[in-house]
């Protein structure tokens, strides 16, 4: 079996490398045909016109398109994603500047949606027809419901601006650098607060509206029944049965939800005026910054196929009928 | 032992708390927001206005400027340059430098500097953001300075420039000098790239101390810098701030000092604060309804210019401009904080504006009845004016992403409906716009120019339409022509005055766009900084005159 599953491992990685690569082609292709110029802002009045045309050869823009994609290629099997056309830098090197701080946010707001997510289904499972329990399933459609930027602006309303004890925006305190390290940690929380739950609290009502549907319905099999008859206790019967076979589609949204917010929370990032892949990308497109674009979806595909592997992988480690599937 | 161990963690994180007091003494500081990060600090490649004023505070050029309200129009002085001193014929400028001028690393500046400077700057393979902008220098057939014809060299501080017009004046000198001992052991081709950009080493009175991409640009003062001084404030922090909003709310409550582009209808809000200090200065920047003079798919297919089928006509644009409410939209967005255009010279510059134009009248019934004479009637019936089968309608072409222009092609589309012209409004996203704007694919469109400084009306009007790109309407007239190119001849001012009113007036009756208004700056910042200077050049320039309360 073991070697069965390293074969679907193996098949799994290439394939995932091919998907990987017919993306950043596509994605090659997409821009040049786009509409839109790289040296759009050397076009001014006030430069030269023949500024423009020096600036968008040394983009290598002015070269048949063939010899640009051989080039391109060239570049990506030696993992060479160019040079950012906005940051004049390499483009891992952007992207590694700005990837920790997403996977930090997305880290922290998965935990907390899954966590609570979890906790909350069960408690109401465990009471159910109790206070929280009502009171979750008349509030969790209004929450749901609600965008997280009108969410996040409620929330710097009424922390930043009502009550003034926590940041409306920024990663740091403009004096960030004059503070110890306790004082560097603390900054740190008191600005991810607001992000973090303004992101978090619409997936804590998902992933408790799903678990806690999944659990109702598996508590009602007749399987379940069968082992309350023959008295077995609450714990083992939630813990050991309602429990994983509730938890198993729920693991597959898990690692779409934690693929989407690795690949940056944009609107959370804008507002709280955070430095995350979201806003990377966003910008570079509107920048039609080609180099970084290609090299932020290569590196938020990657992300993406990670994730969803290594969910895949849980959900076999719970149910070990699920190799195929992988 | 539960409890007690609650309580280790609790007291553990209220020291931690407690400890967050700043190792280092407060300094003086001024933060200063801004829309966006910038994308470098080398002044070879700034192109973006917060670049450019956050690069002059690191490198200074030999001249600096300063706006004279009065003459409504810049006077240069000495910067890095002791003396300047043109020979009679105005055609050489000797240079002496201050004794005082050191780069932030402790080299000393010299003439080798300056005449590296200048080389680099018009080096094609460098692409600087001056290249092809050297035209009074003696020129190499690359476009790049012939050194040996334009620099004589007399001594680590003297130099003397030689020009090859006698129409070349100090904006020709003001380019910010760069470090040859920085500079000259990296290719020039990989200038660009290079971490120069980042590390900038300059003699202006700040110098770089931290720079967190998309966060905030921290200067402090170059201590070692001729212009440096005991009272000036210490740290300059330029924080990135995209949304609008958030600027506003950090700048009351006193996370940010000072803010420019402020809109109009946030001033009356602003003036509540008590800690806030507004400025409001005429602006430089119009907006205006661009009509395409000439058959524009004819131009980009084979480069001949034949007159556009609606716009191509100058009684018909005068007729245009008259039917469209121009004041209404600065009542009603700008809340009154703009000047109605007449023309593209900026009220700002006091002695070049010719005050005797007054704005077409708001007036459409007498536009209609130009129209009619025109040949333009509703011979259909539906609504809609005609002539030999065509109908007068057209795509108002805006950038999707400004609101002001949205709200301005809405008015436009409605005045127009009245007088039977049919609008169609098209929002495309920005960089599309530009692309099509400048490549003359677009027969209408609402965009806008900041008027540079000193004023330059030649890239925009002139009739050589392959090289002035930026004459996207296409407008042709000889006459104009002929003065814009005596400009270049350098006249004295009065004679310069009594072109550009010339200008402005032949401007005015083709109407080849429909000026709209001039937009005013507002400013707003903290009332601790003192001695602000806000004037056309910008907000931030001189700010090492600043002073804290």
């Amino acid at each position: 079996m073991k070697r069965g599953l390293l074969n679907i491992l193996i098949k799994r990685i290439f394939t995932s490398l091919v998907l990987l690569i017919l993306l950043t082609v596509f994605l090659f292709f997409l821009l040049r045909i786009s509409p839109g110029d790289p040296a759009q802002k050397f076009v001014s009045p006030l430069l030269s016109h023949s500024l423009a045309e020096k600036v968008r050869a040394s983009f290598g823009l002015n070269k048949p398109l063939t010899e640009q994609f051989i080039i391109f290629i060239k570049n990506l099997l030696s993992g060479n994603f160019g040079i950012s056309y906005q940051y004049r830098m390499p483009v891992l090197d952007v992207i590694f500047s700005f990837l920790p701080f997403t996977l930090i946010l997305a880290s922290l707001s998965f935990l907390i949606q899954t966590g609570f997510g979890f906790y909350l289904s069960y408690i109401t499972f465990r009471k159910n027809g109790g206070i929280l329990d009502k009171l979750l399933s008349k509030i969790s459609l209004v929450v749901y419901s609600v965008p997280s930027f009108v969410l996040a602006l409620l929330l710097i309303y009424v922390f930043s601006v009502w009550l003034n004890i926590l940041p409306s925006a920024d990663l740091r305190s403009v004096d960030f650098e004059d503070l110890n390290f306790a004082g560097k940690f603390f900054d740190y929380v008191l600005h991810l607060l607001l992000p973090v739950l303004s992101l978090s609290i619409p997936g804590v009502i998902i992933y408790y509206k799903y678990l806690r549907e999944n659990m109702d319905s598996e508590n009602g099999k007749n399987y379940i029944a069968f082992l309350r008859s023959n008295g077995y206790d609450e714990n083992t019967v939630i813990w050991k049965h309602i429990i994983p076979n509730a938890i198993n589609p729920v693991i597959s949204v898990a690692g779409i939800e934690l693929g989407i917010l690795l690949s940056g929370a944009l609107i959370t990032e804008v507002i709280f005026n955070l430095p995350g892949m979201g806003r990377l990308t966003i910008n570079a497109i509107l920048n039609r910054d080609f180099p970084l674009i290609i090299g932020c979806t290569f590196v938020s595909g990657v992300l993406i196929i990670l994730v969803n592997f290594f969910a895949d992988l849980i959900k076999y480690k719970i149910d070990k009928r699920m190799v195929e599937g992988i | 032992m539960k409890i007690k161990n609650y309580l280790s963690i609790i007291i553990l994180i209220f020291l931690l708390f407690f400890s967050c007091s700043k190792n280092t003494e407060r300094k003086k500081r001024v933060v200063i927001g801004i829309p966006a990060d910038i994308e470098t600090l080398n002044p070879l490649y700034t192109m973006n206005i917060n670049e450019g004023r956050i690069s002059e505070l690191i490198y200074l050029g030999l001249v600096g400027h300063k706006w004279d309200e009065n003459e409504g129009n810049v006077s240069s002085y000495p910067l890095i340059a002791k003396t300047l001193k043109w020979n009679t014929k105005h055609n050489a400028l000797e240079v002496k430098l201050k004794d005082d001028v050191v780069w932030s690393d402790g080299e000393k500046l010299t003439t080798e500097d300056v005449v590296f400077s200048f080389d680099v700057y018009s080096d094609p393979e460098v692409q600087s953001r001056f290249f092809d902008m050297f035209d009074n220098y003696y020129l190499k057939s690359d476009k790049q300075i012939d050194l040996e014809k334009s620099f004589e060299v007399i001594s680590k501080d003297s130099l003397i420039i030689h020009f090859r017009t006698s129409a070349a004046n100090l904006f020709d000198v003001d380019m910010p000098l760069l470090p040859k001992h920085k500079f000259e052991g990296l290719k020039r081709s990989e200038y660009n790239t290079s971490q120069l950009n980042f590390q900038p080493v300059g003699t202006g009175p700040y110098k770089l101390k931290n720079w967190l991409r998309n966060e905030k640009i921290v200067l402090e003062k170059n201590k070692s810098s001729f212009l440096a001084n005991k009272e000036m404030i210490d740290n300059l922090i330029f924080k990135v701030v995209p949304d609008y909003n958030s600027r506003l709310i950090q700048l009351k409550k006193g996370d940010i000092d000072f803010t420019d582009d402020v809109r109009p209808e946030d001033l009356v809000d602003l003036k509540k604060s008590e800690n806030l200090e507004t400025v409001i200065i005429k602006g430089r920047t119009y907006d205006y309804i661009g009509w395409s003079n000439i058959d524009q798919k004819l131009w980009n297919d084979k480069k001949i210019v034949r007159p556009h089928k609606l716009f191509g006509n100058p009684v018909i644009r005068k007729a245009l401009t008259m039917a469209i409410d121009r004041k209404l939209i600065i009542d009603e967005f700008l809340n009154g904080a703009a000047d109605l255009a007449v023309g593209p010279v900026s009220p700002i510059f006091k002695n070049f504006i010719d005050s005797e134009i007054k704005p077409l009248p708001y007036n459409p019934v007498k536009a209609k009845e130009i129209l009619n004479g025109e040949g333009w009637k509703d011979t259909n019936g539906n609504g809609t004016l005609d002539k030999n089968g065509n109908e007068f309608e057209f795509v108002l072409n805006i950038p999707g992403n400004n609101p002001r222009r949205k709200y301005s092609a809405n008015i436009i589309k409605e005045n127009l409906k009245q007088i039977g012209i049919d609008v169609t409004v098209q929002p495309q996203e920005p960089n599309i716009f530009f692309n099509n704007m400048f490549g003359k694919k677009l027969e209408a469109w609402i965009a806008g120019w900041v008027v540079p400084i000193p004023i330059d009306l030649k890239p925009y009007w002139h009739s050589d339409l392959e090289k002035y790109f930026a004459n996207c309407s296409g407008y042709q007239n000889k006459k104009v022509d002929e003065l814009l190119e005596k400009l270049e001849t350098g006249p004295d001012e009065k004679t310069q005055a009594s072109i550009y009113k010339q200008i402005q007036r032949l401007i005015h009756k083709d109407q080849p766009v429909t000026f709209l208004f001039w937009i005013n700056n507002i400013t707003a910042y903290n009332k601790k900084i003192k001695n602000i200077a806000i004037d056309p050049l910008g907000s931030v320039q001189r700010c090492w005159e600043w002073r804290l309360d």
